[in-house]
């Protein structure tokens, strides 16, 4: 049972195959199923009479909602709307591959996608209410603490008085991206809603650029108001802007990855390149930057087919070897969590709040 | 607490062709339900879910109709009807409120009937009350809120404020779109939605012949249809005095 709207997407393609240039899952895994065309001739399908059978479902997860395909499809749809809509079908019919179904499992659960229980980050002496709240995420939270903890030096340093919930809840991102859009999604929204409700904070800063995107694009539509949200890429560059940070200077060239969330969902682009513009360091981009980015793994993905996204990380890689930069830098904790793991030898990767932490 | 809410499919888009009989091309464009509609359902759920009984989505539209009632299904609504028929087709507001109205009647009638306070495609917001007087029984339009307990308590949104209405059961209750957020679909309920019957109504079924309804049975008829060009208003410059002068004529209580 699809809407209409994910009907419609599916039912525009005009078999251009064109976005198999852009899929970076079909990039390493040359299957034809991995392009959102293929996904989007089985909706078709589905909708005229074909079951879905656990194949199907699977390629259905055989993709990280990175977004590539509808920046750039020809006919201008989006192929996102009917892949989470068919996750949602793969849930109700039960075919949710078995190693999916423990990460949604470990998310009902914990809240996370690490079924962690507590978090790795140092949050001793971070009162959990005030005017300012820094939202983590769980990647930032269970999986690559430095840059939490660089992002908590770099506000210190500048003055700016924030406070961190030690029980985060989840966002309903990643629940969200493994059982598309429904209530048990909206309901830990909700809830996510309700702590920042109850830190009493003006302004989030958000860490986790899916947390971000999901907060200013989704929640308002499911009843969940906020206060201000800014990213913690756009928080840091304001604060270099109004002169609250001294950063030391260098010379180095490195490029920018552009988070998919960051780079395509929230349009944030430039802040990032003028943190590091600050620091002096010299930006050589890789040919697919800012809304063209090619995604390098969500943390999810990572969870349910890391394989899969070990060679996405890694073709991300070669695109920075196409430059002439030995030094990669990203600004979200899932794009750090991924690309930190796969650096090849001579290269060298570092999250930017962890690089503005180390100029300061 | 029996609960009807009438729900209809509206384009997703800005831009919708229209055939040489003036009536929508909805072939070309996705079809969603009507956001006032949801903001009704959302209220009915929430009014069975504290109250019991149950909610029946109701809707007068082509078979692809059903995909939106599987939705609301799917959303919460207990069970859902569909009148569809080629001799439905074309019904202006008149007909639409009595093939309604009839409907309801032949469902046995309900305790409280929510709509949304407009389509938004048409924009008429006549439905509602129209189907109010079809079935005699108090209606309040444009609900911000609405309270069911002993007696039914209805906010209003006027032109000048909010006024509070409150009358018995049964009652028809239209709200504006943004009252109550309709809440996503469930797991459980999708799957409840995807094995559910979408009970099928002709107009025998309701009582009604084929000369009461659709296009033939309606007394409006649009003649013409002309789009303003965009951006361009009939606006007559003023000076300041006597755009002064015209709103003191206009509101004399504002002591200007």
């Amino acid at each position: 049972m699809f809407s209409e709207k994910a009907k419609k997407n599916a039912d525009a393609c005009r078999f251009c195959w064109m976005c198999r240039h852009l899929c970076p899952v079909q990039l390493v895994t040359g299957k034809e199923t991995n392009t959102p065309r293929a996904k989007g001739l089985q909706v078709s399908m589905l909708e005229r009479g074909m079951t879905m059978d656990a194949e199907c479902a699977r390629t259905m997860y055989e993709c990280l909602l990175c977004g590539a395909c509808t920046n750039d499809c020809a006919t201008g749809f989006d192929p996102l709307v009917f892949i989470r809509e068919a996750r949602t079908q793969a849930n109700v019919l039960d075919l949710v591959p078995a190693e999916v179904r423990k990460v949604i499992d470990r998310v009902l659960e914990t809240g996370n996608i690490y079924g962690a229980k507590e978090p790795r980050v140092d949050l001793s002496g971070v009162p959990e209410t005030g005017d300012t709240l820094v939202w983590l995420g769980e990647c930032a939270r269970h999986s690559v603490p430095e840059t939490a903890e660089a992002l908590f030096a770099v506000l210190r340093k500048a003055g700016v008085p924030f406070a961190v919930l030690k029980n985060e809840p989840g966002s309903g991102s990643s629940l969200g991206d493994l059982l598309g859009f429904v209530e048990d999604v909206r309901a830990q929204a909700q809830r996510a809603g309700e702590a920042i409700r109850r830190s009493g904070a003006k302004r989030v800063i958000v860490l986790d650029s899916y947390d971000a995107a999901l907060m200013r694009h989704e929640y308002k539509d499911w009843g969940v108001e906020l206060p201000e949200i800014v990213t913690a890429t756009a928080c840091v560059d304001q604060l270099i802007r109004e002169g609250r940070l001294s950063l030391k200077q260098t010379h180095e060239v490195i490029t920018y990855h552009d988070g998919s969330r960051l780079a395509r969902d929230l349009d944030e682009h430039e802040p990032a390149r003028a943190i590091l513009k600050a620091m002096g360091y010299e930006i050589h981009e890789m040919w697919q930057n800012r809304r063209l980015a090619k995604c390098c793994g969500s943390a999810v993905a990572g969870q349910y087919m890391p394989d899969i996204r070990l060679r996405v990380a890694e073709n991300r890689w070669n695109d920075v070897k196409r430059t002439d930069a030995k030094h990669l830098t990203a600004a979200c904790p899932q794009s750090t969590e991924a690309l930190a793991a796969t650096a090849p030898e001579e290269y060298r990767y570092t999250d930017l709040f962890v690089l503005v932490k180390e100029h300061l | 607490m029996n609960i009807i809410v009438c729900i209809k499919q509206v384009p997703d888009s800005l831009e919708v062709r229209l055939k040489d009989d003036y009536t929508l091309e909805r072939d070309f464009v996705a079809q969603v339900m009507n956001p006032a509609d949801e903001s009704a359902l959302e209220w009915a759920l929430r009014v069975r879910d504290r109250t019991g009984g149950a909610v029946t989505a109701l809707s007068m539209g082509p078979a692809r109709a059903e995909g939106m009632l599987r939705e609301a299904l799917a959303r919460g609504a207990d069970q859902a009807v569909l009148l569809t028929d080629p001799r439905f087709a074309g019904a202006d507001t008149l007909v639409t409120a009595r093939c309604l109205a009839s409907a309801i009647r032949a469902l046995g009638g309900a305790d409280l009937i929510a709509c949304g306070r407009r389509a938004a495609d048409g924009e008429t917001g006549q439905v509602g009350p129209m189907t109010a007087s079809m079935l005699d029984i108090p209606c309040v339009t444009n609900a911000m809120r609405a309270e069911a307990a002993e007696r039914l308590t209805a906010e209003q949104l006027t032109e000048d404020g909010v006024t509070v209405w409150t009358c018995g059961y049964p009652a028809l209750v239209t709200f504006c779109e943004w009252s109550y957020r309709l809440r996503l679909p469930t797991l459980a309920g999708l799957k409840k939605a995807r094995q559910a019957e979408v009970r099928r109504l002709m107009p025998e079924d309701i009582g009604l012949s084929a000369a009461e309804c659709g296009l033939k049975a309606s007394p409006t008829r649009v003649r013409h249809v002309e789009a303003q060009p965009a951006g361009v208003r009939p606006c007559r410059q003023v000076s300041a005095a006597e755009c002064l002068a015209a709103l003191r004529e206009r509101y004399p209580e504002a002591g200007l």
